[in-house]
């Protein structure tokens, strides 16, 4: 048993040493690709360590050609990234982009089907916090790597964005998108960001006036789009007190599609009362996706936010 | 022992008007209780007048109306079906209501034809579970009870099934589940209010008769009373208040479950002053747990479902264990 560890330290060692070199050569290697125009992207080495997102390390012995993906957020990063054509296995929920719609669905709400998932012979699973630890567990044990991937905030999304990167061999392509993304909000942000904040109220459900409080992309997106998320002062997705809000007066109520009826909403004791309401500055989001999931489309929902709450800088 | 029912009553309703005034004075959003008066008097500013006039005094009366009608139907229906278990809910009504609201919400209708759909859908359940359990003119209590319980699990997968095959509108599904009061306004107010005041009252002028049947239903047609007629009023009848209760709050377990038990264990068995009893402390109970919910985390808001078991449970605990040893003693 003594010697098995000290086996395994050793090993761990030359990993770490040999990641370090495969860094350093990715380095070296970059400015000259820059150059020479018709290179291909960085082979990554396998087999390749990465850390996921719940702090494991986990190796993937051979570039994956079947990848599964657990979450609707990954699967559309996959596809940004060009390796959709080796996604075999998807969640019911996913409809971005359009082609995933053919893909082989491997569960539903309640997690996903470890058969299902099995019988497209995965060589890699992307997972998140709601695929169920036993059921990703079992599939460890079959030899199959599971990496999970949660991305809470923008910069959280670039790391998913690095990691899905790695292991399909498209971190050239990574490194564009998340430029791409950094660009768009800066663009939006210098717009918007000498201008007065305005106070905005997200509204996800109208019953029980659920709406998203701090830790959530939408509060993010308020910022950096020029407003202050008025339910900042709770965490997560929480149910909201009405008389908060009629305090707090927000000056622009945003809704999802699947809130609730608008005309119900301005007719509504409480909300009635809002200078959203007064005015007539309830809008709802074109579609709730590009807000809440940790994809690149999330700079659509920043502008489309942007441009709800400071519609003035982007005539 | 009139006197003992009269300071029994005395408290409660003493209680029940410092509940009103408790929740109608706090809140997530701290106003001085000057201000209060002053809106009362017809002053203050505008957001306290919003606050306190269209938000709290509203959500203060449904509570306490919606309390009071789980509560006497919760009564009559222990009675009536002779299960200690039996709520409200018993014959299928919140399954029916969540079934009817899980379609409004998948065909995207409004507040109010959300709460329209679900009380039809509702009373829709509770005829069909009583046109199984009738044979002729008479009534079985047992199959209506098994009978309701089987078409709430039914009604629960077909709600499952739902929500797997509408994803979009999954969390507003969960989201009315869980019960509340944060929507209610003036107008639903006045929508429930007769509903289930008058329905409270019709099952109250058959106590009598009620506690008749409790002795046996042979018993009770010895003493003139038409068994079969008292059964289809009471149940008709808490049905339709349960129905509307569920439509304006959703689904909020316990409080017509364990309010009759304990307002029993207080004042006993007799039906003329158990549910006038029962009333004020369903009325109380609910007032006091949506106070509750609206200020234990503020400005979160908390399904007043949570509160409802969370309290309910183990004082209806607390009290059996109470009465227990009172009775070994003796």
């Amino acid at each position: 048993m003594r010697r098995f560890k000290g086996l395994l330290a050793l090993l761990v060692v030359f990993a770490l040493m040999f990641s370090l070199a495969a860094c350093s050569t990715n380095n070296a290697t970059k400015p000259q690709d820059t150059s020479q125009t018709a290179t291909e992207t960085v082979k990554t080495q396998f087999p390749l360590k990465v850390t996921d997102f719940l702090g494991r390390e986990v190796t993937i012995e051979k570039e994956p050609q079947r990848i599964v993906s657990l979450a609707p957020s990954t699967t559309e990063l996959i596809y940004a990234l060009g390796a959709g054509n080796k996604v075999v296995g998807v969640t019911d929920f996913d409809n971005y982009p359009p082609e995933v719609k053919d893909v082989p669905k491997v569960g539903g709400f309640k997690g996903p089907n470890v058969e299902a998932i099995t019988a497209q012979k995965p060589d890699i699973i992307f997972a998140s916090t709601l695929s169920g630890k036993e059921q990703m567990e079992s599939l460890e044990k079959m030899g199959i790597p599971v990496v999970m991937l949660e991305a809470k905030d923008i910069d959280q999304i670039y790391q998913s964005i690095k990691i899905i990167g790695q292991i399909t061999g498209t971190e050239k392509k990574g490194e564009e998108i998340i430029k791409e993304m950094q660009d768009k909000i800066k663009e939006i942000n210098d717009k918007v960001k000498n201008l007065p904040k305005v106070s905005v109220f997200y509204l996800v459900s109208l019953d029980g006036n659920w709406t998203s409080g701090k830790g959530t992309f939408i509060d993010e997106l308020i910022n950096l789009a020029g407003g202050k998320n008025v339910a900042e002062d709770v965490n997560g997705w929480a149910q909201y007190s009405v008389e908060e809000l009629v305090k707090k007066n927000p000056d622009v109520i945003i809704t999802s599609p699947h809130a609730g009826d608008v005309k119900d909403i301005k007719n509504m004791a409480g909300y009635k009362d809002t200078n959203a309401v007064k005015n007539d500055k309830v809008f709802v989001i074109s579609n709730d996706d590009i807000i809440s999931r940790a994809s690149n489309r999330i700079v659509l929902g920043l502008e489309e936010i942007a441009k709800f709450l400071h519609p003035e800088a982007f005539k | 022992m009139g006197v003992k029912k009269g300071i029994y009553f005395g408290t409660a309703f003493s209680l029940l008007v410092f509940t009103m005034i408790l929740s109608i004075s706090a809140g997530a959003v701290k106003i001085p209780l000057q201000e209060i008066l002053n809106v009362f008097l017809g002053g203050g500013s505008e957001t306290s007048r919003t606050i306190i006039l269209n938000l709290r005094l509203p959500r203060a009366i449904e509570s306490a109306i919606v309390g009071m009608g789980l509560s006497v139907v919760g009564t009559f229906f222990q009675g009536l079906l002779r299960n200690p278990m039996a709520d409200p809910y018993v014959l299928g009504v919140s399954s029916g209501a969540a079934f009817g609201a899980t379609i409004a919400i998948i065909l995207g209708f409004g507040i109010f034809g959300l709460s329209f759909m679900a009380f039809i859908t509702s009373l829709m359940t509770v005829f069909f579970v009583y046109t199984i359990s009738r044979t002729g003119t008479r009534v079985s209590m047992t199959t209506m009870l098994l009978a309701g319980i089987a078409i709430s699990a039914f009604m629960s997968a077909i709600i499952s099934l739902m929500m797997l095959l509408n994803h979009d509108e999954f969390s507003r599904i969960v989201f009315w589940t869980m019960g509340g009061f944060s929507l209610i306004n003036w107008n639903s107010v006045v929508f429930t209010t007769p509903i289930i005041v008058i329905g409270s009252f019709v099952m109250y002028v058959f106590s009598r008769d009620v506690n008749a049947i409790l002795t046996g239903e042979e018993v009770a047609e010895h003493l003139g009373v038409n068994t079969e007629l008292v059964k289809k009023i009471i149940l008709i009848t808490g049905s339709l208040v349960t129905a509307t209760a569920v439509s304006v709050g959703g689904i909020i377990g316990f409080v017509g479950l364990i309010v009759p038990h304990i307002s029993r264990l207080i004042v006993g068995p007799d039906n003329r002053i158990l549910v006038p009893f029962s009333a004020i402390s369903g009325a109380i109970f609910l007032t006091f747990a949506d106070l509750l919910a609206r200020i234990i985390l503020k400005p979160m808001e908390i399904p007043i479902g949570i509160i409802t078991a969370a309290f309910g449970g183990p004082f209806f605990l607390y009290l059996l264990i109470k009465s227990k040893q009172k009775s070994e003693g003796m």
